[in-house]
Order: C-alpha cells, then sequence, then structure tokens
C-alpha cells in the first residue's frame, strides 16, 4: 500500500527537490502547502502516514506545526519529520520535545530526508 | 501489626513513585541523548552542503573571470583601431572637416575613451581577483608623483573654480611602490573628488609615521551618505548624490584603488559628513628607509 506523505514547506524550491527524489525512490507526496495552519489542519483531518515539516515557516516554527498536529491527534497522528537548511535553526533536542519521530538536515540531494523516510516507514 | 503494614505499604508507594520518576528521568535523557547526536549530525551536514555550495559558487566566480578577461581582450583591440581613426580625421589628416562633423566625432572620441577605461579597469579587475596583477615596485619619491599628478588636474580643478592645495610633510618622501599603480590610486582619488565638489578645495597631504605614509584627498563635496560609506569599495559602485561634472565614472575606480593599496601592504579608509565633505586616506609601509638601512649595514660588513 502506497504511503500517504504530506509536506509543509515554504520555499517552492526545496519542495520540488523533495518531491522529485521522494517520487523518485517511490513515496507519493499527496498534499503540500507553505501555510502552517492548513499543514496542521489537514493532517489532524487526514492522518497521513507521514508529513514532512520545515523548520522556518511564515508565520510559525516547523516545532509549532508538530506540536499543533500531535495535540489535534490527541497525542498520536503521523509520523513526523522536521528538517532544516539553516545552521542556525537547528535544534533536533526540542524537535522531539514537540513530538517529532525524526530531525535531518536539508541537502540538494535529499540524502538525510530519504534515509529518515526510509528507517520511519522500516519501523512501521 | 497494623503500624508495621502501613509502613510497609508506605515504602512499597515511595518505591513505585521513585521508580515512575527514574523512568520519567530516564526516558527524559534518553530524548535528550537522541536531539544531541541528530543535532550534531545536522549541523555536520550543514556544514559539508555549505562547503559544497562553496566550491560551486568559486568555479562559477573562476569562470566569470575568465570570460571577462577574454571579452575584454576582444574589446580593447577594435576600440584602439576605432580610438585611433576618429584621432586621424579630427586631426584633419584625411582632410578638413565641417564643425559639425568635429563636434559629432569629439563625441565619440569621448564615449570611446570611456568605453577604454571600463574595459581598461574590467581587465584590472580580473587581473586582481586571478591573483595576476604584479606589482613592480620601487623606490619612489611619493611627494614628486602627486606633483605630477596635481599638474594634471590644475586645468581642471581651474576651470571648475576649486582649489587644489597640498600639505606635504617634507620635500622629498622614498616609499618602495609600483608608481604606475599609485598614480593610477591617486588619479581616482582626485578625479572624484573633483566630480563631487562643486565649491571649496580639495586637499592632498602626504604625513609620515616610522611605520606609515599615510595619503589623504580630503574634499568639501556633498559627502557621501552614511548607508554608501560601507560599499564605495565595492564593484560597479556609484555615487548617488550626482556631481558636478558631467564624467561618468566605470564604478571601478575604488575596487581597483582598494586592491592596488592592499597589494602594496596598505589600507584605505573614507571618513565622510554628507554637506562637509570627504576624506579618503590610505597608508603604505614605510619600507624604503628599512630597506636602506639594511642596504648600508650589508655594505659596511663586507
Amino acid at each position: 500500500m502506497d504511503k500517504k506523505i504530506f509536506i509543509v514547506e515554504d520555499n517552492q524550491d526545496d519542495l520540488i527537490i523533495a518531491k522529485r527524489y521522494l517520487s523518485h525512490a517511490g513515496y507519493a507526496v499527496v498534499f503540500s502547502t507553505a501555510d502552517a495552519a492548513e499543514g496542521v489542519r489537514k493532517a489532524v483531518e487526514e492522518k497521513p502516514d507521514l508529513v514532512i515539516l520545515d523548520t522556518l515557516l511564515p508565520g510559525a516554527t516547523g516545532f509549532e506545526v508538530c506540536q499543533q498536529i500531535r495535540q489535534g491527534c490527541g497525542g498520536l497522528g503521523p509520523k513526523i519529520i522536521i528538517t532544516t537548511g539553516s545552521i542556525d535553526a537547528v535544534d533536533a533536542v526540542k524537535a522531539r520535545k514537540m513530538g517529532a519521530d525524526d530531525y535531518c538536515a536539508k541537502t540538494s540531494d535529499c540524502a538525510p530526508l530519504l534515509e529518515a523516510v526510509k528507517r520511519i516507514f522500516s519501523e512501521g | 501489626m497494623e503500624g508495621k503494614e502501613g509502613f510497609i505499604e508506605d515504602l512499597k508507594r515511595r518505591c513505585d513513585n521513585a521508580e515512575g520518576e527514574l523512568k520519567k528521568a530516564r526516558d527524559e535523557l534518553e530524548a535528550e541523548s537522541w536531539g544531541l547526536v541528530k543535532t550534531n549530525e545536522a549541523i555536520k551536514v550543514l556544514y559539508r552542503e555549505l562547503d559544497k555550495k562553496n566550491k560551486q559558487l568559486q568555479t562559477l566566480d573562476q569562470l566569470k573571470t575568465n570570460f571577462i578577461n577574454t571579452a575584454s581582450h576582444e574589446l580593447r583591440t577594435p576600440l584602439t583601431v576605432i580610438r585611433e581613426s576618429i584621432s586621424q580625421i579630427l586631426d584633419g589628416i584625411h582632410g578638413r572637416i565641417s564643425s559639425r562633423q568635429r563636434e559629432f566625432l569629439s563625441i565619440c572620441l569621448e564615449d570611446v575613451d570611456r568605453l577604454k577605461r571600463i574595459v581598461d579597469d574590467l581587465l584590472d579587475i580580473s587581473k586582481i581577483e586571478a591573483g595576476e596583477f604584479k606589482l613592480k615596485k620601487e623606490n619612489t619619491d611619493i611627494i614628486e608623483l602627486v606633483k605630477r599628478v596635481i599638474v594634471y588636474f590644475s586645468p581642471k580643478a581651474k576651470g571648475l573654480n576649486l582649489e587644489l592645495r597640498v600639505n606635504f610633510c617634507s620635500e622629498a618622501l622614498l616609499v618602495c611602490i609600483d608608481r604606475d599603480s599609485m598614480i593610477r590610486v591617486f588619479y581616482n582619488l582626485i578625479g572624484n573628488a573633483l566630480k563631487f565638489t562643486a565649491k571649496g578645495y580639495i586637499e592632498i597631504s602626504v604625513t609620515q609615521s616610522p611605520e606609515w605614509v599615510e595619503c589623504s584627498v580630503i574634499d568639501t563635496g556633498k559627502g557621501i551618505f552614511e548607508d554608501d560609506l560601507l560599499m564605495v569599495f565595492g564593484k560597479f559602485q556609484q555615487f548617488s548624490n550626482a556631481g558636478v561634472s558631467a564624467e561618468k565614472g566605470t564604478g571601478l575606480g575604488l575596487n581597483i584603488s582598494k586592491s592596488i593599496v592592499e597589494l602594496h601592504g596598505g589600507r584605505i579608509w573614507v571618513e565622510s559628513t554628507l554637506k562637509v565633505g570627504s576624506k579618503f586616506t590610505f597608508t603604505l609601509p614605510a619600507n624604503s628607509k628599512i630597506a636602506e638601512v639594511k642596504d648600508a649595514e650589508e655594505n659596511t660588513s663586507s
């Protein structure tokens, strides 16, 4: 069964790269948005298998979005990976506290993200 | 008996609580440890990514330098031919020309000269960036050098009704410099000062300390906006406060001047107050004297 993946990312270039690499690896990104509130609403409503969050979003941080999804789903909900492309914003301790399942850096070849996605789905 | 049982119950409850707290602390510690490992990993990856991007940018920059170099060389040759042809016509070598023709050809010549200056500047910039700009340093009397530059600018200053003042620390001062490059720095600084000063004076001063020779070009022009001060030595920077003279610069002069001063081991900076004026200062190592002393010592010992 195909896994449903959502992406909340405001940088169009980063979004295109992530979608391309994920689809090449056999995953389907069924929904993406740059809007944090919309991301939370859709994730809570549709409960995808995985939500990939950018750290720096307009109006909210990926940490906040992660926490709101967890709260909205009553503590459980989809698997969540938080990503960052900024050295200044790296904080995996905070990501875990807010309920993220994994955390990785954004790169031009998406290697860390693909590894994290594979790990999450193999863990079940 | 009851007291004993109560005591055991209490002990058990306390043990359970302590165990719960211990588990909670262990979970928190594990989460913290996981977070730190992931943070470390992400930072390493991001630094590698930055390094990769930096190398890509350096390659692009090199390509750009090569392109400018080639393009400039290709432009320079036809420009020289055009300039020479126009000059010959203006000089009347190929027959008489009307005043109207002379007027238009003079405009052509001015613009060809400007284009040539831009091409020369671009070539110099690409040489500087490629590390191929070599200085031919020799002991030079900097006072005499400045005086020559002033002679060149005197008619222009007179025409603009500006006074050219000098303030020299001595009659002659030997410094180990590349003469042509240093003339260029003074041309740029004095040329700019003339361009942006409507009234008052331009003062060129040369002073000396044991370690440095300090040269300044002071003007009573419009001054430079504070925001522009940080960028004046950047490439293709044109002052936003338009000058008095119509002659347009290339926006590369101060960048080249900065590179020349730094290649000499000196430093250049600017101070400016709006509506009062600007002061461009650069330093050069006062090393010629040291060289002379060393020579003298060697002569004595041999």
